[in-house]
């Protein structure tokens, strides 16, 4: 479980970015926030992740707060993938993914053998053809696959991915979805930042909406409401299609054209 | 340990041996003297001059690995950085201010003053430089310059008959000191290298993106300053000793990458296995190219640095250390 009590934070010099946020992402849940560009998506996961402090309130892990763990304890609990990684280019991949057991080599004990985690890493996120090359020559998607089985390595009560679908591909979006429901399944607690309103939902997982005042409300079950949120939120009309049962919400081509004059005017 | 890593340490171990081989043996034809002169020559001047120098490179290569991870920039180096001038400038001016004193006194106390000032210009260089690594670079060889005439000046205020000793001291020399000052400066190597092994896996992770190696685990703002300090400590030492021997930070940790890969456990011990090796293969080849003069061996250093320095640098545009 990942829970902000009366989390208020903001940048130094910047205005409240969230003012006494109460939140709870239960465990075994894959809880995926979107939100308009500055929302404070990223922010609101480097304050779970415990890379920044709130002024106020506590996050917490399993109700254990991070604000008081050390470095070490806190990468045991939490693993954090960020929007973009910096990889030393002449790393082999095996070895960035191994750094994932940082925390456990520092501080035993060390949840599963790692070569165990190693192996079940690369399968999940089919790294076995690029295993032995370095850094400098992969791809934007591939990148992000090897920091994302870096996370799984680390094996953590949480997980914490920033916008991890970025760069992949279709069939790699695909299977990170199943392995993030697979993960979840095994009672772990997953926080997702997303652009996307639609995937979370046919996924089954649990979507919120944060606004740019830096209220997070649950994404709504009845059609009218869900429109009337996302309009408000992100200033842009949308048309809703059904797909599988589930109301997706697309941008509209041809109200968004003038609408898109009007932003720019602004 | 890999079988790489195993293969770059012996490599390491090897050029160290035949380096000290080079010290000793090489220099003037010792064949006609008597025994008692040819000891005296072998240990009074040659065993000397190879720990210091053994010594200077150590640390050198040592201070420059810790520096290029630190800044996450292959550039970067005590010299380049200004570092080894603001710890030049620290020990001259002690020096020059404290005079011909008993060497147990002057020396550390010029070590001390070298540190404070190295540290000094370093955190100055990088508060203004504030994380444009080119600023820093630049800022770093002004500095450096600067610090070079501050020290020619400070000489000819205070005792002009020493402009050409600190000539020399800034260029770079090999002393011949009493055993136990290079002895003090490779224990301060010993000490700093064992801590950077024991460290190695924070440090490797100072490779990362500051968010990442914090959410993995590593106290970053913490390993890198006292990686900062330890690589200060390290320049003013050999500084202190052996005057401003530029470009064998840069060069070395290039070596030892090429050599045994990335991890910095391999990557420490060999830093300075081939820093020593270096400076002691540029002393006796300084000794048998021009024995006529004894040209300081930082002017040889610097005249096969430079051209690497451009070398490393159109390299690094080609090819960017990082993946985004």
């Amino acid at each position: 479980m990942i829970a902000f009590d009366d989390v208020t934070f903001a940048y130094p010099g910047g205005p409240a970015l969230f003012d006494r946020l109460c939140a709870v992402f239960p465990k075994g849940r894959v809880s995926a926030v979107a939100g308009p560009n500055g929302a404070g998506k990223s922010t609101l996961l480097k304050l779970a992740a415990g890379l920044l402090l709130p002024s106020l309130g506590r996050c917490s892990v399993d109700a254990i707060p991070l604000g008081q763990a050390t470095p070490l304890d806190r990468a045991k609990r939490v693993a954090y993938v960020p929007q973009n990684s910096l990889l030393p280019g002449d790393w082999p991949v095996k070895d960035i993914v191994a750094l994932g057991d940082y925390p456990h080599r520092e501080k035993p004990p060390a949840p599963r053998p790692i070569k165990q985690r190693l192996n079940e890493a690369r399968e999940a996120l089919g790294l076995q053809a690029i295993w032995e090359r370095p850094a400098a020559t992969l791809s934007g998607g591939e990148a992000q696959r090897v920091v994302l089985a870096r996370a799984l390595v680390q094996e953590t009560p949480a997980l914490l991915l920033d916008e991890a679908a970025s760069h992949l591909d279709l069939r790699s979006q695909v299977m990170l979805h199943h392995l993030l429901g697979r993960l979840a399944g095994d009672g772990r607690s997953i926080l997702l930042a997303t652009h996307d309103v639609n995937f979370p939902r046919l996924w089954g997982f649990d979507l919120f909406i944060l606004g740019r005042s830096g209220h997070l409300a649950p994404f709504p079950n009845k059609e009218e409401e869900q429109g009337a949120l996302l309009e408000k939120v992100y200033h842009t009309p949308l048309i809703p299609t059904k797909l599988d049962g589930i109301t997706c919400w697309f941008p509209d081509p041809g109200k968004g054209k003038h609408e898109a004059g009007i932003m720019n005017a602004e | 340990m890999t079988r790489r890593e195993a293969v770059a340490l012996s490599i390491g171990l090897l050029a160290l041996i035949a380096g000290i081989a080079c010290a000793l043996l090489l220099g003037a034809d010792l064949g006609g003297l008597s025994e008692a002169s040819r000891a005296r020559i072998i240990f009074g001047l040659r065993v000397p001059e190879a720990l210091a120098a053994a010594g200077a490179g150590a640390a050198l290569g040592l201070s420059g690995l810790l520096f290029q991870l630190s800044l996450r920039n292959n550039l970067a180096d005590p010299y380049v950085m200004g570092v080894a001038g603001g710890s030049a400038f620290g020990s001259v001016s002690a020096l020059l201010i404290l005079g011909d004193g008993a060497a147990a006194v002057i020396l550390p106390a010029r070590a001390l003053c070298a540190f404070v000032s190295g540290m000094a210009t370093l955190s100055i260089l990088r508060r203004a430089a504030r994380g444009r690594v080119v600023a820093l670079l630049l800022g770093g060889v002004i500095a450096n310059t600067a610090f070079a005439a501050a020290a020619r000046v400070l000489a000819a205020l205070l005792s002009p008959g020493q402009i050409a000793q600190v000539t020399v001291f800034l260029l770079g020399y090999v002393p011949t000191p009493p055993v136990w000052e290079p002895s003090l400066l490779l224990a301060c190597v010993a000490i700093l290298g064992a801590w950077a092994v024991y460290k190695s896996r924070t440090l490797d992770l100072l490779l990362l993106a500051d968010d990442e190696a914090l959410a993995l685990g590593a106290d970053v703002d913490r390993v890198r300053s006292r990686a900062m300090a330890a690589g200060t400590l390290l320049a003013a030492a050999a500084v202190t000793l052996c005057g401003m021997i530029g470009f064998i930070g840069l060069l070395i940790p290039h070596a030892a990458r090429a050599l045994s890969g990335h991890r910095h456990r391999t990557l420490v011990p060999l830093s300075c296995l081939l820093g020593a090796a270096l400076l002691l293969f540029a002393h006796s080849g300084a000794k048998a190219l021009a024995p006529w003069v004894l040209l300081p061996v930082g002017a040889y250093t610097s005249l096969l640095g430079a051209p690497a320095f451009l070398w490393l640098m159109v390299r690094a545009n080609k090819a960017s250390m990082t993946v985004e």
